[in-house]
């Protein structure tokens, strides 16, 4: 592995630390370096608390953790899009694609439906999800081995399935419907310690481990057969890739709803960029797909702040332009 | 990224003028020669005007208290509001709101059908098969009173609107001389919580806030009902927080996310929940939303 390389990943890094300390400044209320550094100092029992009540709840209890929620979601999901895609060897898998986006729908409509708080959104999301997943795999094994072009056909189905009823209850939920619609479009707004707590743990644990079978994945590019002839645990790793992967795009979805594009286009990008080294590649995304969800959801609360915009807007409407042109100016060279 | 911001303004500018001239403002009326004048200036034959549809619930209860109940054939019910006066259950229904069963309505051949916002795409589509149709959507508490005339105006009898108008012109008198001898409290309107969503100037709860004295914080927020973060929620601190629709599992909600214990109003307990018809629904009730607003807060 050339140098080069790692040193992208360390800039990169290094610009991403850099970035949350500036959006810590941004927001609709107007707090800066100076005060968020003496709130800093003071947690650290350093000095006194010299800026405002609102100044410090908002600087520790909103936007902190909402930063760390939008690294994680975004290092999910684009850690799992590049997983999907070795694993199905298919460019255009993303981490919703066994199922999971219109299950978490289904859960979050089936929450309202039953006129339940907006907090059980995110849970009924979460197990569903996770159910639909178990079915999908149980269902989708041929003798000994899980065959994927099943599994693939069988989300498409029970997506289906899923889909007819989320429209039917929204469609007699009357007037008040918007309020889970809004909520699926994605939205960062009510981190909180206590939820980026109990997210982060499984969430670094996962992406650590999907990082760890870069090696494995490579080989997967060549064909499931080919893989196993080099000595790849074929149906273990799928099994763990594909499990990984879909728990950690649940929770990811119990906290941030259904955010697109990331997990489709931020791996893509760094594949035209660099190429399709997964040693490099899944690193590379992990943290490009943090970096992306943070300047995203930044836009999405400051831009006509103080109204926010769904997040869901803002991933397409600015990776879906850098996207495009990345890929006519490097069409040749594509996969 | 201050570019980036001032052209975010500059769109969001350009959003609020082009919606303002096309929702223009044109108040229901009856012409001198006869024709109903309906919210989006289109005239309408009045004559032989005996079986009425309803499709909105606040044109539903304005007919009530304007005398002219008795002219209703069929009424689209609220599907998650209440739907008032109980005398609504023994009406045909043709659906709710937003659903409405155009099949049903032909077969009460109504005279004339009272639509609005949220039944337009029916009334509409009743419009096209030739039935006389009337939009109303009164923009302000003003206008829903003022129509109960134009209700009155349209059967030749004025006389219960008169006196129900005069009823709530003490009310909303006797809810004015007490916000004079009180300092006034600030408030905010939510009507959901995950974006929290707020209720902006202009709104019909905008104007209930203020007619019951107090000072809608989330005026200055740009666009109609603005989603907007909760920080700047914790910035504006209002006195009081009022739920509304989905909103209203806010009590609950605050267990989720302990911030809303930061507010001044959650840790003094001025968290209120009035009923939906009350604060949303632009009828003659909003005036006793008002009054009740104004007794438990300034009392």
């Amino acid at each position: 592995m050339d140098k080069k390389k790692w040193l992208v990943l360390l800039i990169i890094s290094l610009l991403l630390v850099f970035t949350c300390g500036y959006v810590l400044t941004l927001g609709s209320v107007e707090i800066t370096y100076k005060e968020i550094g003496n709130i800093l100092l003071h947690r650290l029992g350093l000095n006194d608390l010299q800026v405002s009540r609102t100044a410090q709840v908002i600087i520790e209890k909103v936007r902190f953790p909402r930063i760390i929620m939008a690294l994680l979601v975004g290092s999910t999901l684009a850690t799992a899009g590049v997983g999907m895609q070795a694993l199905f060897q298919n460019p255009m898998a993303d981490p919703y694609i066994i199922g999971i986006s219109s299950s978490a729908s289904f859960g979050a409509v089936l929450a309202f439906t039953l006129q339940l708080a907006p907090g059980y959104y995110g849970v009924f999301a979460f197990v569903l999800s996770l159910i639909t997943a178990s079915i999908l795999y149980m269902f989708s094994k041929v003798g000994k081995k899980s065959s994927v072009t099943i599994l693939l056909l069988m989300g498409i189905g029970l997506s289906a399935l899923y889909g007819s009823i989320t429209s039917f209850m929204i469609y007699f939920a009357g007037e008040d419907s918007f309020s889970v619609i809004v909520w699926l479009m994605g939205y960062l707004g009510d981190a909180t310690w206590q939820k980026v707590g109990l997210a982060s743990i499984p969430i670094i644990l996962g992406i650590l481990v999907i990082n760890f079978f870069a090696r494995d994945l490579n080989m997967f590019l060549t064909g499931e057969e080919e893989a196993c002839y080099l000595g790849v645990n074929v149906e273990l790793t799928k099994r763990i890739i594909l499990g990984i992967s879909t728990l950690i795009v649940s929770i990811s979805v119990a906290y941030g709803g259904i955010i697109g594009f990331v997990g489709l286009v931020v791996p893509h990008i760094f594949r035209l960029l660099i190429g399709n080294d997964h040693r490099i590649l899944l690193p590379l995304s992990s943290i490009g797909g943090a970096f992306f969800l943070l300047i995203s959801d930044t836009v999405a609360r400051t831009i006509i702040a103080p109204t926010e915009i769904p997040i869901g807007i803002i991933t397409s409407a600015t990776g879906a332009p850098f996207f495009i042109y990345l890929l006519l100016r490097r069409r040749r060279v594509m996969l | 990224m201050r570019k980036l911001r001032r052209f975010g303004l500059g769109l969001a500018l350009i959003f609020t003028l082009v919606l303002g001239f096309a929702s223009g403002s044109f108040a229901l009326e009856i012409s001198t020669d006869g024709m109903l004048i309906d919210d989006l200036d289109r005239e309408i034959q009045m004559t032989n005007v005996s079986r009425i549809i309803s499709l909105e619930p606040a044109i539903t209860e304005s007919l009530y208290f304007s005398g002219h109940f008795d002219k209703l054939v069929g009424v689209a019910k609220a599907a998650m509001s209440g739907n008032w006066p109980a005398e609504v259950d023994e009406i045909e229904s043709v659906g709710d709101i937003q659903n409405v069963n155009v099949e049903k309505v032909v077969d009460l051949k109504p005279d004339l059908i009272l639509g609005s916002g949220m039944s337009r795409k029916g009334l509409d589509q009743l419009a096209e098969l030739g039935y006389r149709t009337a939009y109303v959507d009164p923009e302000s508490i003003e206008e829903v009173i003022d129509n109960l005339l134009v209700y009155g105006a349209i059967f030749n009898d004025t006389q219960q609107a008169e006196q129900e108008i005069a009823k709530l012109t003490d009310l909303l008198e006797e809810v004015e001389g007490n916000i004079e001898v009180k300092e006034p409290k600030t408030a905010i309107f939510l009507y959901n919580l995950k974006p929290v969503m707020a209720f902006g100037d202009g709104s019909i709860p905008d104007q209930v806030l203020a007619l019951a004295g107090l000072n809608n914080v989330a005026r200055d927020i740009a666009g109609n009902n603005p989603t907007f973060s909760i920080e700047k929620l914790l910035d504006l601190d209002p006195d009081y927080i009022f739920f509304a629709m989905r909103a209203k599992s806010g009590l609950e909600e605050m267990k989720d996310n302990p911030l809303w214990n930061e507010l001044t109003a959650v840790k003094e307990g001025h968290c209120l929940i009035p009923p939906t018809e009350h604060v949303l629904r632009p009828t003659p009730r909003l005036i006793y939303g008002i009054y009740e607003i104004n007794q438990s807060i300034y009392q």
